[in-house]
C-alpha cells in the first residue's frame, strides 16, 4: 500500500507504480476515481488497458508537469517546453499511438494536446499516400470513390 | 470508463499492423492542423445584400467576403451573435483601416461569399473513409471553425470565378468560388525583410495575390509592394507548401524584389514565364543575375500567365461580381 500522499497505480500487465498524489491526479480520470471512492486512495488503482511501459511514460510526463505546476521557479516554462519536445521526439510510432489512447482515457489534457500536435506535425503537408504509409492505413476507397474524392481534392495530390 | 468501452477504439497497431487512431483522438489531431493550406469551400452561396444592409436574417457563424459594386473595396466580415454581421477588416485597398463600426449607408455591399472553413484538414479526407467521415462531420466543421475563430486568424482568400461542367452535352457554368486561405500564424519561411510577406497563388485561375503583415500580426491583402528602404533581392518558392503538390499539375513561383526606377518592388511571378520574358526582353545580364538567383529552377511545365497584383485585378473582381449576379 502506498504511504499517505501517494497513490499506487497498477498497469494492465500487473506492474505497480507508487506515485505522489499530485502527479497521479494530473489525470482527471484518476482524480475523479479518488474523489468519488476513497478506497482508491488507500489501495491500488487499476489502469486498465495501459501497460507498464506506457504507464511509466505517462508518469514521467506527469511528474515533470506536476512539479512545474507546484513551483514555477523549479521548472520554468522553457524547461517544460524542452522536456515536452524531447518527450515526443523520443517516441516511436507504437508508443505514440498507445500514449495517445492512454492520455485520452486518463484525460491528461496537456499530454493529449502535445501528442495530437505531434501527430498533426507528422501528417502536415504530406500526401494521403504518405500518410497511409506512415500509419499503415488501408486505403478503403473503391477506385470509383477514390477518383471522385481525388477530383474534389486536387490539391492533395 | 475503460478504454475498451470507448467508442471507436482501434485495435492495437501491433496486432494488425494498422494504426487506426480512434475517431475522437483523430478529431483532436485535426484540430491541431493550421488553417493555412488550400481551401475548397463547401458551396457557393452568393447572397446579394441589400444596399445599406449588412445584416443577415439568421445567425450564421461564417465569415464572408464582400466586394463592392465598383470593386474598389474588398471586405471581410464575421458573423457575430444576434445575427449581426460586423465589418472586421477592410482588406483592400486600404488594409490599414480597421473599422468595427461602419455605417451601413456608407458603403454599398453587394455580394457575400462564405469562405470555406475546412482548410488543411480537408486535405486529409482522402486518406481513408474513417478520416473522411470525421472531416466531413458537421460537428467537426464547427469545432474547427470555432478554434480558428478563437485564434483570431485572418484568413485571406483568392477566388476562382467559375468552373465549367458538361451535362447533357452542354457546357454549364458552375458557380464555384475557390479560395486559398492562409494562416496568419503559419511559418512563411521568407528570408530577410520579406519574412512577413508572401504570396498566394491560385493555380486554377493563375492569379497571384500578395500578403503582408501590416497590423497586429494580421495578414492583409496588399498591392504590389514598393519599398524604398529595401535594397535586397529576395526570392523563394511559392507557395511554401507547394512540395506537396504534383509538379506536373502545379506551377512554380518565385518571390522577387525588382528594382524599378530606383525603387524596389516586391512581386511574385511564375518562374519559367518570367525567365522567358527576361530572355526575350534582352535585359542586361547584371540585372538578370540580380533578379533571378541562379538557384531558381526552371519548371518544364508551367503556366503561361504571370500576373502581378495590380490594376488588372480590378477587372477580375468585377468579372466575379458580374458573372454571379
Amino acid at each position: 500500500m502506498a504511504s499517505k500522499g501517494n497513490l499506487t497505480l497498477k498497469s494492465c500487465n500487473g506492474k505497480e507504480f507508487i506515485v505522489e498524489e499530485k502527479v497521479a491526479v494530473m489525470s482527471t480520470t484518476i482524480k475523479n476515481m479518488v474523489d468519488v471512492d476513497d478506497s482508491f486512495a488507500q489501495g491500488v488503482i487499476p489502469i486498465i488497458g495501459v501497460d507498464g511501459k506506457i504507464l511509466a511514460k505517462l508518469i514521467e510526463y506527469c511528474k515533470e508537469h506536476a512539479e512545474a505546476d507546484e513551483d514555477e521557479e523549479v521548472k520554468s516554462e522553457e524547461y517544460l517546453k524542452k522536456f515536452d519536445e524531447k518527450f515526443v521526439d523520443e517516441l516511436n510510432l507504437n508508443d505514440l499511438y498507445d500514449l495517445l489512447k492512454a492520455s485520452n482515457y486518463l484525460e491528461i489534457t496537456k499530454l493529449l494536446n502535445l501528442l495530437c500536435q505531434k501527430v498533426a506535425s507528422m501528417i502536415k503537408g504530406k500526401k494521403p499516400e504518405e500518410i497511409r504509409r506512415i500509419f499503415n492505413i488501408k486505403n478503403d476507397f473503391t477506385p470509383e470513390e477514390e477518383e471522385e474524392i481525388n477530383r474534389q481534392n486536387p490539391w492533395a495530390f | 470508463m475503460n478504454p475498451a468501452e470507448k467508442k471507436h477504439v482501434a485495435s492495437n497497431p501491433k496486432d494488425n499492423n494498422n494504426i487506426s487512431i480512434p475517431e475522437d483522438i483523430l478529431s483532436l489531431i485535426f484540430q491541431q492542423l493550421p488553417a493555412k493550406t488550400l481551401v475548397r469551400p463547401r458551396k457557393v452561396r452568393f447572397k446579394a445584400l441589400v444596399r445599406h444592409d449588412v445584416r443577415f436574417a439568421a445567425e450564421v457563424r461564417e465569415r464572408v467576403a464582400l466586394i463592392d459594386w465598383d470593386c474598389t473595396k474588398f471586405w471581410i466580415l464575421e458573423g457575430f451573435e444576434s445575427a449581426k454581421w460586423n465589418v472586421m477588416d477592410i482588406l483592400w485597398p486600404e488594409p490599414w483601416i480597421l473599422d468595427y463600426d461602419i455605417r451601413h449607408d456608407e458603403y454599398p455591399m453587394v455580394h457575400a461569399e462564405p469562405i470555406g472553413l475546412i482548410e488543411t484538414a480537408k486535405r486529409f479526407n482522402c486518406v481513408s473513409k474513417d478520416w473522411c467521415n470525421i472531416i466531413e462531420d458537421p460537428k467537426f466543421v464547427d469545432a474547427y471553425w470555432v478554434r480558428s475563430h478563437n485564434h483570431n486568424r485572418f484568413n485571406l482568400l483568392v477566388c476562382r470565378p467559375r468552373k465549367v461542367s458538361f451535362k447533357d452535352g452542354k457546357a454549364r457554368r458552375k458557380k464555384l468560388i475557390e479560395f486559398f486561405l492562409v494562416d496568419s500564424t503559419g511559418d512563411v519561411g521568407f528570408p530577410g525583410e520579406v519574412r512577413e510577406c508572401f504570396a498566394l497563388i491560385d493555380h486554377h485561375c493563375e492569379k497571384i495575390w500578395m500578403l503582408e503583415d501590416f497590423v497586429s500580426a494580421r495578414w492583409n491583402l496588399v498591392n504590389i509592394l514598393w519599398s524604398e528602404s529595401s535594397t535586397v533581392n529576395y526570392y523563394n518558392y511559392l507557395p511554401y507548401e507547394y512540395t506537396m503538390m504534383d509538379p506536373k499539375s502545379c506551377t512554380k513561383f518565385t518571390c522577387l524584389c525588382h528594382n524599378v526606377n530606383e525603387k524596389n518592388a516586391r512581386m511574385v511571378q511564375e518562374l519559367s514565364t518570367l525567365i522567358d520574358e527576361m530572355d526575350g526582353d534582352g535585359i542586361s545580364p547584371g540585372l538578370l543575375d540580380t533578379i533571378y538567383p541562379l538557384k531558381v529552377e526552371r519548371l518544364a511545365l508551367a503556366a503561361t500567365i504571370h500576373q502581378l497584383w495590380n490594376i488588372r485585378e480590378l477587372s477580375f473582381l468585377a468579372a466575379i461580381v458580374a458573372e454571379n449576379l
